[in-house]
C-alpha cells in the first residue's frame, strides 16, 4: 500500500491549503441577508452579502431590481468599513413582490465573482 | 530561393503562430480562473478531463482491477499521478504528467515503475457567463518509450485530440430552479496510437499485439451544494458542506479499428467533490459498465491545488495576460 501511503502524505500537505485559503483567492458567497430565495413579511432595510475573502471595495457593487428589472435600491452598496468580507447595501421600503439581487465583486487579489438570487416579499394575513 | 511573391513555409509558419497569438490575447476575458463561467464553478473532474483552463496541480490515486486479456492475468493497479498545469495566456495552458504504477497480476510478481510522460495543450475557445458556458480543445500526447516496461508502459506514443464542453443549467426558468445547480461536462476525442501493431517472437512462435485508434467520450453530471446555496435557496448549509458537489462520471472508450472495432469499455463512477479556494478534493467508486472494463468496483481519488489562487501574483499566473 505504498502508493496509497504516499497519496495520503500529500493528502496532509493539503490540508493546510483548506484553510489558509480563507484569506485569498476567489470570493465565494458564504451567507446573505435576506438569504437567497427567502419570501419575507416585511421590506428589508439593507442586503448584506458575506463572502470567504477579503474585497476590493472599489470594484463591489450591490443591484437590487424589481420583477419589472428596474433598480430599486438607494444604489449606495459598499463594503462594510468594519468587516473587508461584507457587501451591503440600504433599501427603501419595498412593496410586496419579487425582488432579484445583483452582485459583483472583486477580490483583494484581483479574481472577479458575480452572481445573483431572488428574494420575495408577501405580507402574511 | 523562394520565388517572388512565395512565402516560405517557415514564415508562414510564424505568421500564423503570432497571428493566433495575438488573437488568443485580444480574445482573452479580464480574469478567468479555475473553471469559472458567471455564477458556475466546474470543478475538476477525477475521470473526464474538464473543459477549464488554469494554473493548477493535480494528484490523483486510483485502484481498479482490470480483467485478464490473452494471456496476460487480472492485475490489480494502482497507479498515483501528478499533473502540472501552466497558462501560458488566460486560455491557453500546457500541461506535463506522469504516473507511478503498481501492478499485482493474479499469481504473479508485483510489478512497479514509472507510466510514460503525458504533455498537453488546451484552449479555451468560449466562455458564456450567462449560460455559464465552457468550450474548449486539446491535444495530449503520451510518448512511447519514457516509462517503464515493468510498470506496463507503452513502447509507442498516442496522440489524442479532443474537444471539451461544460454546461451549467443556471440558466433554466425559475419554476426549475432546483435543477439551477446542476451541470453536465464532457469530452470526445480520439486516440491515434504512433505505431497500429508490435510483432514479437515468444516461444518460437509470432505474437501480434494490435494498437486500435480509440475514441474517448463520455460525460459527467453534476449537482453542487455551493450553487443551491449561494443561488437559489439557502437551506442553511453549514461549511463544509455548503462546498459539496454530488457527480456522476462516465468515461467510455470505443475501439475503431484493428480486431476490436466496435468495443466499448468504461465505468460509472459516482463520488463527492470537495473545494475551498485553494484545494478541492474528491472520491469516486469507479463501477466497470462490462465484463470487458472489469469484474469489481475500484476507487478514484483526488487531490487539486488552484495555483491561481495560491500564488495569484506568481507561478498562479498566464505568462502572457
Amino acid at each position: 500500500m505504498g502508493l496509497l501511503r504516499a497519496f495520503l502524505a500529500l493528502s496532509l500537505f493539503a490540508l493546510p491549503w483548506l484553510w489558509f485559503s480563507i484569506a485569498g483567492g476567489h470570493a465565494f458567497l458564504v451567507g446573505a441577508e435576506p438569504g437567497a430565495g427567502s419570501v419575507l413579511k416585511d421590506s428589508p432595510p439593507h442586503i448584506r452579502i458575506w463572502f470567504d475573502g477579503a474585497l476590493k471595495p472599489a470594484a463591489c457593487v450591490i443591484h437590487v431590481e424589481n420583477g419589472e428589472g428596474q433598480r430599486v435600491d438607494r444604489d449606495d452598496s459598499r463594503v462594510s468599513p468594519g468587516d473587508p468580507r461584507l457587501l451591503e447595501a440600504s433599501l427603501p421600503l419595498l412593496p410586496s413582490g419579487k425582488y432579484r439581487v445583483i452582485w459583483h465583486v472583486k477580490a483583494a487579489d484581483g479574481h472577479q465573482a458575480e452572481g445573483d438570487f431572488f428574494f420575495t416579499i408577501q405580507p402574511g394575513d | 530561393m523562394a520565388s517572388e511573391g512565395h512565402i516560405p513555409m517557415c514564415l508562414k509558419v510564424l505568421f500564423f503562430l503570432i497571428g493566433f497569438v495575438l488573437v488568443t490575447l485580444v480574445l482573452t476575458p479580464d480574469l478567468l480562473c479555475h473553471g469559472i463561467a458567471g455564477k458556475r464553478f466546474f470543478p475538476t473532474t477525477l475521470a473526464i478531463e474538464d473543459p477549464a483552463v488554469s494554473d493548477e496541480f493535480t494528484i490523483l490515486i486510483s485502484r481498479i482491477k482490470e480483467p485478464a486479456e490473452g494471456e496476460e492475468p487480472p492485475t490489480v493497479e494502482t497507479e498515483l499521478s501528478g499533473e502540472y498545469t501552466k497558462r501560458v495566456t488566460p486560455n491557453l495552458a500546457l500541461s506535463i504528467g506522469s504516473e507511478f504504477r503498481r501492478l499485482k497480476p493474479a499469481g504473479g510478481e508485483t510489478q512497479k515503475g514509472f507510466g510514460n510522460l503525458e504533455v498537453g495543450a488546451k484552449y479555451e475557445f468560449f466562455n458564456n457567463a450567462v449560460h455559464e458556458t465552457i468550450l474548449s480543445f486539446g491535444v495530449e500526447a503520451e510518448l512511447g518509450g519514457t516509462g517503464s516496461k515493468k510498470a506496463r508502459a507503452e513502447s509507442f506514443s498516442t496522440i489524442s485530440p479532443a474537444f471539451f464542453f461544460g454546461k451549467g443549467l443556471g440558466d433554466l426558468p425559475e419554476g426549475m430552479k432546483y435543477l439551477k445547480p446542476l451541470a453536465i461536462t464532457g469530452l470526445v476525442g480520439l486516440n491515434f496510437p504512433s505505431r497500429g501493431k508490435d510483432v514479437t517472437l515468444r516461444d518460437e512462435e509470432i505474437e501480434i499485439n494490435r494498437h486500435p485508434i480509440t475514441l474517448s467520450w463520455g460525460g459527467t453530471i453534476q449537482y453542487s451544494l455551493q450553487y443551491l446555496q449561494s443561488f437559489v435557496k439557502d437551506v442553511g448549509l453549514p461549511f463544509p458542506l455548503s462546498r459539496m458537489i454530488a457527480i456522476v462520471e462516465v468515461p467510455l472508450e470505443t475501439c475503431l479499428n484493428r480486431g476490436c472495432g466496435g468495443e466499448i469499455t468504461g465505468s460509472l463512477n459516482p463520488g463527492l467533490l470537495w473545494f475551498g479556494k485553494s484545494v478541492q478534493v474528491g472520491l469516486e467508486a469507479v463501477i466497470p459498465i462490462n465484463s470487458r472494463s472489469g469484474k469489481k468496483a475500484g476507487v478514484l481519488g483526488l487531490v487539486h491545488f488552484f495555483l491561481d489562487d495560491i500564488f495569484p501574483r506568481s507561478l498562479g499566473r498566464p505568462i502572457f495576460r
